[in-house]
């Protein structure tokens, strides 16, 4: 067994079977900050962790917790180690606790005479920033991930609890949310003690906007500007509420976002 | 779209394996019957998931879907139907097979329950604007990442790789027939290394040929650029930074095909 050592306050070692939940909340941790993450077990990790290919790495606080990981393998065909993960719990600075997990994992496959190292900002927008330091050239941005909407009223109900989330958090505001999409709608009522689903109402809509199944995709996804929407005409709004209030319910509604995805299929 | 054929979409049957091998062979790299059923088993793809395209009761393209679920925001996951393994026999494509397959593809899905898809592709993909008018919209595109540690261990690597794929890949086979040439790639970094392509084989040479049929000089970063479709070799030309000492157009042509790995007109 390798020692473990502290890089910057971070101890990193190579991960355990037992490490397995301990992972799992750094990457819930993590993800949380983006969209398009997918859905993971304690049995994802312990998948993770088991296979004599992959090198994976963990950082540890001083109270010995697991704040980060890094999970790479080795390709036997092409004899390349790919970076397949790190993530960070939100709580500490990524590239901080990430440095010291590459640096590790980088000496290890080289040590298994890997001829090239390899990963994606797919995985992470953030090795854009942090792969580049170690030495690494992008080769290109040629993959694209996409997504059809095959059924508008089952999806505006499935992701009403996100927009039901949000507007929860919105401070200093009430009121009735309709959001209309290829003539299917959801109504949201957020009220002092709590927001929810209406399936009908009579009372008067503060903010009603209309839009189309690939607009709506780009904002659930936080790579449309819903403001621009409205300014392009893409997005319809009829409100009875002043500007600058509008404008706040719907940067709320669809803010931006950066996307990830760490599992391909 | 050239001349339609009578073609026939069915679900997958056991004993398709070997059938699908040589069409994945040919579209994504060498695969055996062998991982086909492996992956089968592994993946928790079901047969009536898995789309085939079939002319004269030859399997000729194939579909499949994955289920997942992927984070629509505020850490809710919905359930995707991923699109995955779209690929059609060379001698068969621009026939409306794949679209056909992907329009049965999605109905699946979306008689399931299920409201939304998602894939993933490469921009410089023919089908991806098969894609576009089924409605898929880009959400985001990424970067790779690479860093050599012993590239000519990887130029090895690579015409071991073109061996074994033109093992498979008709249309390959058929662009390279009568064309035998040696190729001298020298690099800033790294030096001189080069290959014969011969008797329907590529051969790595210990020593470069004293008259090669294409001999050209560039740097690391961008030659790695080049195979990876991340710069165009014209434009690294008019940047100076690639310099074609030698090469007939149309032999510097089918090398750039190799290169990318590009074999469609």
């Amino acid at each position: 067994m390798e020692v473990g050592r502290i890089t910057g306050g971070v101890t990193v070692r190579p991960a355990r079977k037992g490490d397995a939940e301990g992972m799992l909340k750094v990457y819930d941790s993590f993800t949380r900050q983006f969209v398009g993450s997918a859905a993971r077990t304690v049995k994802s990790f312990q998948r993770m962790l088991s296979g004599k290919e992959k090198v994976n790495w963990v950082a540890l606080d001083n109270r010995g917790r697991i704040i980060g990981y890094v999970s790479a393998r080795l390709e036997r065909q092409m004899n390349r180690g790919e970076f397949r993960e790190i993530a960070v719990d939100l709580e500490h600075d990524f590239v901080q606790v990430a440095k010291p997990l590459v640096e590790k994992v980088q000496s290890v496959l080289m040590e298994k005479k890997v001829s090239a190292l390899q990963t994606t900002s797919i995985r992470n927008p953030l090795f854009e920033k942090l792969f580049p330091e170690f030495g690494f050239f992008e080769s290109n941005t040629l993959g694209i991930f996409m997504y059809a909407v095959l059924d508008p009223r089952k999806l505006l109900d499935e992701i009403s609890p996100v927009f039901i989330t949000r507007l929860k958090q919105l401070k200093n505001w009430n009121g009735l949310v309709q959001i209309k999409c290829e003539g299917h709608s959801i109504l949201l009522h957020k009220t002092i003690e709590e927001t929810r689903q209406e399936t009908w109402t009579n009372q008067h809509i503060d903010v009603k906007v209309e839009l189309n199944e690939a607009l709506l995709t780009r904002l659930i996804f936080g790579i449309a500007d819903p403001i621009q929407a409205v300014q392009s005409g893409e997005l319809k709004i009829e409100t009875r509420l002043n500007e600058e209030t509008s404008t706040r319910v719907l940067r709320w509604l669809f803010p931006r976002k950066q996307f990830l995805i760490m599992d391909y299929w | 779209m050239d001349k339609a054929v009578e073609f026939k979409v069915r679900n997958f049957r056991k004993g398709d394996e070997v059938c699908l091998a040589k069409l994945f062979s040919e579209c994504f790299g060498p695969t055996t019957p062998r991982q086909l059923s492996e992956w089968l088993g592994k993946s928790e793809v079901a047969p009536e998931d898995i789309f085939v395209g079939v002319v004269d009761g030859k399997l000729v393209s194939h579909v499949n879907v994955e289920f997942r679920r992927l984070d629509h925001g505020e850490g809710i996951h919905l359930k995707t139907a991923g699109i995955a393994g779209v690929c059609t026999d060379s001698d068969y494509r621009r026939k409306g097979i794949v679209t056909n397959l992907m329009k049965r593809a999605l109905e699946s899905p979306r008689q399931k329950g299920v409201s939304n898809a998602s894939l993933f592709t490469g921009l410089d993909f023919p089908a991806i604007r098969i894609y576009r008018r089924l409605g898929f919209v880009d959400i985001v595109t990424w970067r790779t990442y690479i860093k050599y540690v012993d590239y000519p261990a990887v130029f090895a690597r690579w015409l071991r790789v073109l061996n074994r794929s033109l093992k498979y890949s008709k249309i390959m086979a058929r662009k390279l027939e009568g064309w035998e040439k040696s190729v001298v790639v020298r690099l800033k970094e790294v030096g001189a290394l080069s290959f014969r392509f011969r008797r329907g084989r590529f051969h790595r040479l210990k020593e470069p040929p004293k008259h090669p049929d294409i001999d050209f000089y560039s740097d690391m970063e961008t030659y790695a650029r080049i195979v990876h479709g991340a710069v165009q070799w014209d434009e690294a030309v008019k940047e100076e930074k690639l310099t074609v000492n030698h090469g007939e157009p149309a032999d510097v042509e089918m090398f750039k095909r190799i290169l990318l790995w590009r074999w469609d007109e």
